[in-house]
């Protein structure tokens, strides 16, 4: 794995380590939280329009994963 | 397209976690969110957390009703609408997701509306999967 990759991984754990439960806005990279909330809407009051963040729900380290019967 | 597995290293159990998440936009009637999304393999359909529905314009009575049963047995209730999303690199696509108001649920592409328009070979070994549309 190159070192942007491990980049870009150490960027993420820290925002799961700190931000669990929270709803962040983020660059590409992880590389800082531009914004963070408890709700989505939070976060987006937060910030400027066409910023060019990604924003998403921080789901703790310890959640499985599982399927879904609909 | 090939893609890089995110790390992420929980510093009080020493443990980590590997996994196939890519960055994915979502649109709806009144906007649209850059956000990110597990490739979940063993979710049956393609599931977002129920704020972006709210935030896209998604009208919640307007779509099926359903519910889900996940690993813990509650049930909890899944709005399922078609929606247009973009995964980094790939085209977009119209494909019907259900929004969920859950804890544990970001964003999950599952097998109805993305499995089985991709064809997905994962590579953990080499810390990479790729995802090619099926033509």
């Amino acid at each position: 794995m190159n070192k942007k990759v491990d980049t870009i991984s150490n960027n993420f754990s820290k925002i799961v380590d700190s931000f669990k439960d929270k709803w962040v806005a983020v660059p590409l990279d992880y590389s800082e939280v531009v914004a963070s909330a408890d709700t989505l809407n939070g976060v987006t009051s937060k910030i400027k329009k066409n910023s060019n963040l990604k924003i998403f729900k921080v789901i703790p380290f310890d959640m499985i994963y599982s399927p879904f019967n609909l | 397209m090939k893609y890089s597995y995110l790390t992420s290293f929980n510093p009080r159990t020493g443990q980590h976690f590997r996994r196939p998440i890519v960055d994915v936009e979502i649109f709806g009637p009144t906007g649209n969110f850059s956000t990110i999304a597990l490739l979940d393999s063993g979710a049956d359909n393609c599931l977002f957390n129920i704020e972006y529905a709210k935030e896209i314009g998604i009208d919640l009575n307007k779509c099926t009703k359903t519910s889900t049963t996940g690993v813990e047995g509650d049930r909890t209730d899944v709005y399922l609408t078609e929606i247009y999303i973009q995964v980094k690199f790939l085209d977009k696509i119209k494909i019907e997701v259900g929004f969920i108001d859950s804890r544990s649920v970001n964003g999950l592409l599952g097998q109805i509306g993305f499995f089985d328009l991709n064809r997905i070979k994962f590579e953990r070994d080499h810390g990479t999967f790729e995802i090619n549309p099926v033509k």
